[in-house]
């Protein structure tokens, strides 16, 4: 579905100087997936993001979208609409001040008919639990709330790959559960390719997939078990493991007989019960 | 320099249709240097109550008191109150406005009318506190990164010397690093200084790793108001206003479930692993 | 809260003048409004007077929030009829003081300004109580639309008007906030003259601009990645339709019209003004 390749980006800084932000990417995510890409701020990961619906072109290497290269000018809108893009802040991504009427601004883009953008703005809205909220102005919902009506807004283009950048990062606990939850549907139900650019590790942990990029490389990929294990790895970048992860290491440091991948509480309780036994 | 919350109700939008009541009877005393989370979710009440602190709302009814002096009265002196109560609001490096850090910091002080050398001398003074180097003052607070922004505006309120300090998720946004610096910060101030911090967050796990005591707030109430040992205790009661209580502590619940008793106030990763280990050479002995 | 203060007055009710299409709605304000400058006589400000009496009363929107509309133009309708009062020139004189003189056509003159203002704001009101902001904002855009073929931006007058829309209240939340922070460092909004007072305002205005512009651009970017290229090829979700009670207002429209246009005609007064 997407193939990055040898991806090279940089910055010009006010001195006049180069930041490479970038250095050599190679990645290849499979259809219907869900990838977390971990990474401090300003570890390249957001610019990684944005390359993947041609919002930033690469200045070396190449990234293909269902084959197509995203620096074909005559394909942008193709790119665009087949791979959403959800933002951390949901305020400056809505544009209408009525929920069903921001649903519709996409499909309206696209020329689609209608009755067509009725019944996809009507399926959006379903598929974020946020029908009952139709008619509402968004600036009455909470961050949470928000935040769904902007993956209808994405959904509503029928996207094959919903990139999301740190659509968690201002909201609060239930917000993140309500969010997190939409978002885990979007991959298992409609099949929608998910991936999300995150610095939080609980997140993290849901993906299928988590590749960890530090000064703009990609540093570890792999499945959540395989990648929490580098405990020692991902706190000298800046990044953090879960409680109970780290609870396992420790205990397993210190010579007790216990696995060291261990990801939710239950986990952490069963291994922790057979060590106690 | 304690603060007193005597029966203190607030409601917003009296009489309009967005009526909406915000603190109910609530009362509370925070002691001079305590270091206190205040917890609940958005619309708890929680941004109220810090406005309350320093004088940014008057409540309906009801009294507050920084240090003996009754802040909702007409006569009290508003500068001393903002002087003696620093709130750093979520977000903060949004308020930067000044060319230089310099500038920026000094806003708070010279309202104060500080004269320039003692703003010069606090300025030093603070910047290590909150890890900022002598090289940023002269820059824009514009073309600092966003960790670095967030703690000059933090410097921006210190800087007026507060024996208060509150704190409103002073974190969000940042990644794990930058959380572990502005908390560790914080906690300084509070050890060195013996500021009396209130710490408003949503992350358990940074509650459970840096406060004393915990103030629960839900549906204008106070629900809860102890130290972290005790509030944790509770953790169907949170769970109920839809907050949780750390990772371990769940474990450690779960495994009180199973049979597992293990001793101790268990909140943070080390706590967990002493217990773990006593419980097993106790079951080793016997 | 700031953020709680209605935007562009609309009054949600459910009447058959808020279910009207809102371009016939503009339309008929617009004649409205000119009409009401080619009355000349009581007999015309009665007619008017109860026909704009009548439309509230179809509106449900209490007659108190619409004469309140007209409150904070009420400076401006003095003025008007002031200068209409001493500065019209005329046979009778009615009063006169040294230089001031006041006539009769002065006093005609200055109550039917004033009397035109009121039923404009009024009238004008009532539009914007009636219709939601997105429908008003929809309906500029179609009755501009077939003026984009000689380069009136339309469509991108409206999408201006709806991105301001949606952006007043969370900036107002904003400069709520900024202005609380500053408060707590010790900013002083209230005391001092007026240069002292608009240079205080300055912590709230720079963060402010900077958000906006940073806003602007996640906007745009975000825009971009929905898909947004202009007006052009747009279809919409929301139909316009004229329908019988669009028809039927159109013709009451026609012979109030046709009424007042009458009694200028065959010049009905009353008690001879």
């Amino acid at each position: 579905m997407i193939k990055v390749k040898d991806l090279i980006y940089s910055y010009v800084k006010d001195d006049g100087e180069y930041e490479e932000v970038l250095k050599n990417v190679n990645i290849e995510i499979e259809k219907g997936d869900f990838v977390a890409v971990l990474g401090h701020n300003g570890s390249g990961k957001s610019t990684f993001a944005k390359h993947l619906n041609a919002i930033l072109l690469p200045l070396g290497g190449k990234v293909y979208v269902g084959g197509i290269d995203t620096s074909d000018d005559e394909k942008l809108w193709d790119i665009r609409r087949s791979v959403g893009m959800v933002f951390q802040n949901p305020d400056n991504q809505i544009v209408a001040s009525i929920v069903e009427e921001d649903v519709a601004f996409a499909p309206e883009n696209l020329s689609i008919p209608r009755d067509e953008i009725r019944k996809r703005v009507d399926d959006a809205l379903d598929a974020v639990g946020m029908s009952e909220y139709k008619n509402h102005s968004p600036h009455m919902l909470s961050g949470g709330q928000k935040q769904r009506v902007a993956i209808a807004g994405i959904i509503a283009m029928k996207p094959d790959i919903i990139v999301m950048d740190e659509p968690t990062a201002m909201l609060d606990p239930i917000g993140r559960r309500e969010v997190m939850q939409t978002i885990d549907e979007l991959n298992s139900r409609y099949g929608i390719t998910i991936v999300l650019i995150t610095h939080n590790m609980d997140e993290a942990v849901k993906a299928r997939r988590v590749m960890v990029i530090d000064s703009g490389r990609l540093v570890i990929d792999g499945t959540p078990k395989e990648v929490f294990k580098n405990v020692d790895l991902l706190r000298s970048i800046g990044l953090d493991v879960p409680q109970v992860t780290l609870l396992a290491y420790e205990l397993k440091k210190q010579g007790f007989n216990i696995k060291d991948d261990v990801l939710t509480v239950d986990e952490c309780t069963e291994e922790i019960y057979r060590l106690c036994q | 320099m304690p603060i007193t919350v005597e029966n203190v109700s607030y409601t917003y939008g009296k009489g309009t249709p967005f009526e909406k009541k915000a603190l109910d009877n609530v009362s509370f005393e925070i002691q001079d240097g305590d270091f206190i989370a205040l917890i609940g979710h958005t619309g708890s009440g929680k941004s109220t109550l810090i406005q309350l602190f320093n004088g940014l709302l008057k409540p309906d009814s009801g009294k507050v008191f920084v240090n003996g002096t009754d802040i909702t009265s007409e006569k009290v002196n508003m500068k001393d109150i903002r002087s003696t109560v620093g709130v750093v609001f979520q977000y903060p490096e949004y308020q930067l406005f000044e060319e230089t850090v310099y500038k920026d910091i000094a806003y708070g002080p010279s309202n104060l009318g500080k004269t320039e050398e003692e703003i010069k001398e606090i300025i030093s003074e603070i910047l290590p506190l909150v890890g900022l180097e002598e090289d940023v003052l002269t820059k824009s607070p514009f073309e600092l990164s966003g960790g670095q922004k967030r703690r000059v505006a933090i410097a921006g309120v210190l800087a007026m010397r507060p024996k208060i300090l509150v704190l409103d998720e002073p974190t969000a946004g940042l990644d794990p690093a930058g959380r572990k610096d502005i908390l560790s910060c914080v906690k300084k101030l509070h050890d060195r200084n013996n500021t009396t911090v209130v710490l408003v967050s949503h992350s358990m796990e940074d509650v459970a790793n840096t406060v004393d005591k915990i103030l629960v707030i839900s549906d204008g109430k106070l629900l809860n108001f102890d130290t972290v040992a005790n509030v944790f205790k509770s953790s169907e009661e949170l769970k109920n206003i839809g907050l949780n209580v750390p990772q371990v502590t769940r474990v450690v619940n779960h495994l009180k479930q199973k049979g597992v008793f293990l001793e101790g106030d268990i909140y943070t990763v080390e706590a967990a692993i002493e217990s773990i280990k006593e419980y097993i050479r106790r079951k080793n002995d016997a | 809260m700031l953020k709680d203060i209605t935007l562009g007055q609309y009054f949600p009710l459910d009447s058959c003048i808020h279910k009207l299409d809102p371009r016939v709605k503009i339309l008929l304000t617009l004649f409205y409004i000119i009409l009401i400058f080619f009355v000349h006589s009581v007999s015309g400000y009665l007619l008017v007077g109860f026909f704009t009496l009548f439309l509230i009363f179809l509106s449900k929107v209490p007659l108190k929030v619409v004469i309140k509309s007209v409150k904070p133009l009420l400076i401006i309708i003095f003025i008007t009829a002031f200068i209409n009062l001493f500065f019209t020139g005329g046979e009778k004189v009615v009063f006169s003081w040294k230089f001031i003189k006041i006539t009769e056509n002065g006093i005609i003159n200055a109550v039917s300004m004033a009397l035109r203002l009121v039923f404009l704001v009024m009238g004008s009101s009532l539009l914007t109580y009636t219709t939601s902001p997105i429908l008003l904002t929809d309906g500029i855009e179609r009755l501009l639309s077939p003026f984009s073929k000689i380069g009136l931006p339309s469509h991108e007058l409206a999408m201006m008007m709806t991105i301001a829309l949606r952006f007043i209240p969370t900036l107002l939340e904003e400069t709520e906030k900024i202005i609380m922070a500053q408060k707590s460092r010790g900013a002083d909004f209230e005391s001092g003259n007026l240069l002292k007072r608009a240079k205080a305002l300055v912590p709230v205005l720079v963060p402010l601009f900077i958000s906006s512009f940073r806003r602007a651009d996640e906007l745009a970017t975000a825009m971009e990645c929905r898909c947004y290229r202009g007006g052009k090829g747009r279809t919409s979700l929301r139909q316009l339709k004229i329908n019988s009670a669009d028809v039927l207002s159109i013709v009451i429209f026609a012979i109030f019209c046709a009424v007042l246009v009458l009694i200028n005609v065959y010049n009905i007064r009353i008690m001879g003004y």
